[in-house]
């Protein structure tokens, strides 16, 4: 029997488990780094990529240190004109690289990895699937019939990579031909075609744009 | 002339103290982190962090370990924390000659170590 979870709850259940393997291995073998949940963003995968300028990036932490629990931890960065740390979460500010240290008790080191942030180029669209999957670009002409529903989500793209963090998003134009609405989760939208006609979204995003022609076919 | 045998001996003792720290941590690509030790010089690049342990030729890893920046706007230096085991193989559970450097500012400046055992001197170059 398949069950069909509402999809913000899948949703959901689909970034936790991706965020749950997700991780870098610190410098020193002592602790994992990885892109985290907190906050009610989005869990955007782990640190396999750079972070895009002008974006923020909760972080994770797992210590690996045999027989002790976890103790009072804090990040720091080594290079904050490339990118800051508060409350856990990296804004990324300028093109570079840097350590991300974490300290433990009495300012002891315990392991730190080096972060990389990148001038995003472009906005991708990857079309998604209701199980959070990802299905691939999504077509800048898209053919609709009233009902149908399209879930998509935004990426920063540099070199055809796509880059690390969370950012603001905006999609405009639908009309009274189809409607977009955030689906959830930063940077996923979901559009839904509601008369015949024709639309133009603008997607804008870290002062880039794209946009996608929507056709609702009668 | 002949020195006294307990004379000579400090002195071919004190000649033979030595003070060495070796990375034990990798610089990112395109990035540096390296210790020249016959130069006895560290050169980072500027936000960058390197691990460092400190050892002598009394103790191996160095006893009551201390290591300072001379100019802390230059390299910075931190406490660090290694779980021996993890990384060696080795019984031990807490080295506490272990430090983390961080390339502050371009700039030249120098590291003072030191344990229980003798000092020296580093060189330092933080590289944009």
């Amino acid at each position: 029997m398949r069950v069909h979870l509402p999809v913000p709850l899948s949703l959901v259940l689909l970034l936790a488990v991706a965020c749950a393997a997700d991780s870098g291995e610190g410098a020193l073998s002592q602790a994992s780094f990885g892109a985290g949940c907190a906050g009610g963003g989005a869990c955007v995968g782990n640190l396999d990529a750079p972070l895009a300028v002008g974006s923020r990036l909760p972080l994770r932490v797992d210590l690996q240190i045999p027989g002790t629990a976890t103790p009072p931890l804090g990040l720091v960065s080594a290079a904050p004109d490339v990118f800051s740390v508060a409350d856990n979460v990296a804004e990324a500010h300028a093109a570079g690289v840097g350590a991300l240290l974490l300290f433990g008790p009495e300012e002891l080191v315990l392991d730190f990895i080096h972060l990389w942030v990148a001038v995003p180029e472009d906005l991708g669209l990857t079309r998604r699937s209701e199980d959070g999957d990802a299905l691939g670009s999504l077509t800048p002409q898209l053919a609709l019939y009233p009902g149908d529903e399209v879930l998509f989500s935004v990426e920063a793209v540099a070199g055809g990579q796509d880059l690390l963090g969370e950012f603001p998003v905006s999609v405009t134009g639908g009309g009274s031909t189809v409607s977009v609405v955030g689906a959830g989760v930063s940077r996923w939208f979901r559009i839904r075609a509601l008369a015949p006609g024709q639309a133009t979204l603008a997607i804008e995003a870290l002062g880039l744009g794209t946009e996608v022609q929507v056709e609702v076919l009668p | 002339m002949r020195l006294p045998v307990p004379v000579a001996a400090a002195v071919l003792l004190a000649g033979c103290d030595a003070i060495y720290l070796d990375a034990v941590s990798e610089p990112p690509p395109t990035k540096r982190a390296r210790i020249y030790g016959d130069d006895k010089k560290v050169v980072i690049s500027r936000g960058v962090a390197l691990a460092v342990e400190c050892t002598d030729n009394c103790d191996g890893p160095c006893r009551a370990a201390k290591l300072r920046s001379r100019n802390e706007g230059v390299i910075a230096v931190n406490k660090g924390y290694r779980f021996a085991g993890v990384a060696r193989g080795e019984d031990e559970v807490h080295n506490a000659a272990v430090f983390v450097l961080v390339g502050v500012s371009p700039g030249s400046t120098e590291l003072e170590v030191e344990s229980d055992c003798t000092d020296d001197t580093f060189s330092v170059e933080v590289v944009p």
